[in-house]
């Protein structure tokens, strides 16, 4: 792995939820004491179901929302402890690309206003012809620029999504779930287009994703969460899991290969509610593997080279 | 497109369906679908619901058909609205309606169903809601289920329980099962019979096994190859080029002929129709191979 560009330490992130007017005040922790490293022109894809905490991740390390605890640090720079201003300037060096190409464009905004926004934010002057270049580069035709987010299709708005996050030349971009929205044959489009962009800006990227095959394809490292922490970081996208919810996980994704036809062993029960998280580990009451020990005590993440889990009883 | 084809199945007179068992309602012998009869049972179902204190959109849903975990109606019991469809489709009284509720129920292995037929749905997770419809499917003892994308708000792991209790039924009842989805892999664990759909037609009609080995259409061939799959390497995946155009705004001649890679001027101008292929199946492609195996 080259020289870390993103390094996340301990990262928390609590939620409040008000119990109604007599009601006690329930606290849930979305993300729980995540360590993460990011090296410098890496793809690592983070993974999970609903509720895991992934974009809850994805925004904590933009800093879009505040943590409750831990350190964020791009390229040496601790962004937890920047002031405002300062963590503006630091914003050019990373974006996003949001998961709903419909409501993260500002439907009265023509396309190259939206494209002439991040600018505008940063108060930099626009380089002339920045906008042609950026539909260029995201493979649509200038005549885009005039046109507004309702008369394009999702795919289109989506490669826009893209360019807004590519226009001040960021090192760092987070993909939110960027293909979630879209039709199969428009998604591959999206992660051939992310991938070609990559190798042209040199780009890294966190990319937060419910679909596992996807990773797989698109990722060098992937992270595995499950209710808000890490329960296993996979070296690569070939290796097999050490983790039951990881090997569960694989097991519930269908291969498009009816020769690969099997008998379904599901995972028994359903992710339970994060404000009433059980003791000891996690995935405990839906674990084949589960012992005593799993009740009581809460297994820590541990790296075995680059992979690691946490387990007491991994594959 | 996909949706369409279920809310008009009139224009689906190719497609047959074949339960394993005598199917009356449907047609003997796998002839064109029995539309008239679904029609005329659900409007049988809302004369009664109508004269019925009961909810009516939970009696319209359950004929036969299956849809996502919003169908679920907010304001009854989930009991209520598993019993009602028994009592319009099978004429059961009230009581024996729930009985057979909580039977359904623990079929589809519900932890406590007696607890659970006495919740509102709001009070249940998404997969349990999903389960619930399945269970309102079952009540009138259908011979067919169309499922409308029945997973696709679901997470995997609770996507795998319910494609399991859907396959498990069907096997076990001998119910034809209409699967409607977007997700390949899904239709490649769970169909015998697959009809590819674009832009309103279907493009190829096969047995899952020669449709994912050798497709007929090169919408398919695309299709299939926009899925990542194990072992693929890094930037063989490219998409299908262009976007689904929208209805109202079809290219004439062959629908996809402005996103198909070998797209020739008769594709431009001429429908090509469904024609029948020598081992099975059908494509409506004016180059296929009739022959393929």
């Amino acid at each position: 792995m080259s020289a870390p560009l993103l390094q996340v330490e301990g990262l928390t992130k609590q939620f409040h939820a008000s119990g109604g007017l007599f009601g006690r005040q329930r606290s849930m922790t979305a993300v729980r004491e995540v360590d993460l490293t990011v090296g410098r022109g890496e793809v690592v894809g983070v993974v999970g179901e609903s509720g895991c905490g992934k974009s809850t991740l994805a925004r904590l390390v933009l800093r879009l929302i505040e943590p409750t605890a831990g350190r964020i640090t791009l390229d040496g720079t601790d962004l937890t402890a920047l002031s405002p201003a300062a963590l503006r300037a630091e914003r050019r060096r990373m974006s996003i690309v949001f998961q709903d190409p419909y409501s993260s464009l500002d439907p009265r905004y023509a396309i190259a206003d939206i494209l002439a926004e991040p600018f505008v934010v940063q108060s930099r002057p626009m380089p002339p012809d920045t906008v042609d270049e950026m539909l260029d580069a995201v493979g649509l035709p200038q005549s885009t620029a005039k046109q507004y987010p309702h008369q394009l299709s999702g795919g289109q708005r989506q490669r826009i999504g893209i360019a807004r996050a590519l226009a001040l030349r960021p090192e760092f971009v987070v993909l939110d779930e960027p293909t979630a929205s879209l039709d199969v044959s428009i998604q591959a489009q999206i992660i051939a287009l992310l991938s070609s962009l990559r190798d042209r800006f040199g780009l890294t990227y966190l990319f937060i994703s419910h679909d596992l095959g996807l990773v797989r394809y698109f990722c060098n490292r992937i992270v595995v969460m499950y209710l808000g922490a890490v329960c296993e970081i996979l070296p690569n996208a070939q290796s097999s899991p050490r983790h039951p919810y990881t090997s569960a996980l694989l097991a519930s994704s269908f291969s498009p290969d009816p020769s690969a036809r099997r008998d379904i062993a599901p995972l028994a029960g359903e992710i339970p509610s994060p404000f009433n998280l059980p003791a000891g580990c996690a995935f405990a009451g839906r674990c084949p593997r589960v012992t005593d020990l799993c009740r009581r005590r809460s297994p820590s993440l541990v790296a075995d080279g680059g992979h690691a889990v946490a387990c007491f009883n991994p594959l | 497109m996909r949706n369409a084809m279920v809310q008009a199945p009139a224009s689906l007179i190719p497609f047959q369906f074949r339960t394993k068992a005598p199917a009356p309602h449907f047609g003997q012998n796998g002839q064109a679908m029995g539309m008239l009869d679904m029609r005329h049972r659900r409007r049988k179902a809302e004369d009664i619901a109508d004269k019925l204190p009961l909810d009516e959109s939970a009696a319209r849903q359950t004929t036969l058909r299956l849809d996502d975990h919003h169908q679920v109606g907010r304001i009854r019991h989930i009991g209520e609205q598993v019993d009602v469809v028994s009592r319009l489709h099978l004429g059961l009284s009230a009581q024996t309606a729930r009985l057979r509720t909580l039977d359904l129920l623990a079929q589809l292995r519900i932890p406590e169903p007696a607890a659970v037929a006495e919740a509102y749905p709001h009070q249940l997770s998404g997969g349990m809601k999903q389960r619930i419809v399945i269970a309102m499917a079952l009540a009138g003892e259908p011979d067919l289920i169309i499922a409308d994308e029945p997973t696709t708000a679901l997470d995997v792991t609770v996507q795998a329980q319910i494609i399991q209790i859907l396959t498990r039924l069907s096997r076990d009842r001998g119910l034809a099962l209409l699967l409607i989805t977007h997700d390949m892999g899904v239709v490649a664990q769970v169909c015998d019979r697959v009809a590819v759909l674009y832009a309103g037609r279907i493009a190829e009609e096969r047995a899952v096994d020669p449709l994912f080995a050798t497709p007929a259409h090169p919408y398919t061939t695309a299709l299939i190859d926009c899925i990542p799959r194990d072992g693929m390497t890094p930037g063989s995946l490219h998409g299908i080029p262009g976007a689904v155009p929208t209805s109202g705004r079809y290219p004439p001649g062959c629908r996809f002929n402005p996103r198909c890679a070998s797209a020739a001027d008769l594709c431009r101008q001429e429908r090509p129709l469904l024609r029948p292929l020598h081992h099975g199946g059908a494509v409506a492609c004016h180059f296929a191979n009739a022959e393929a195996p």
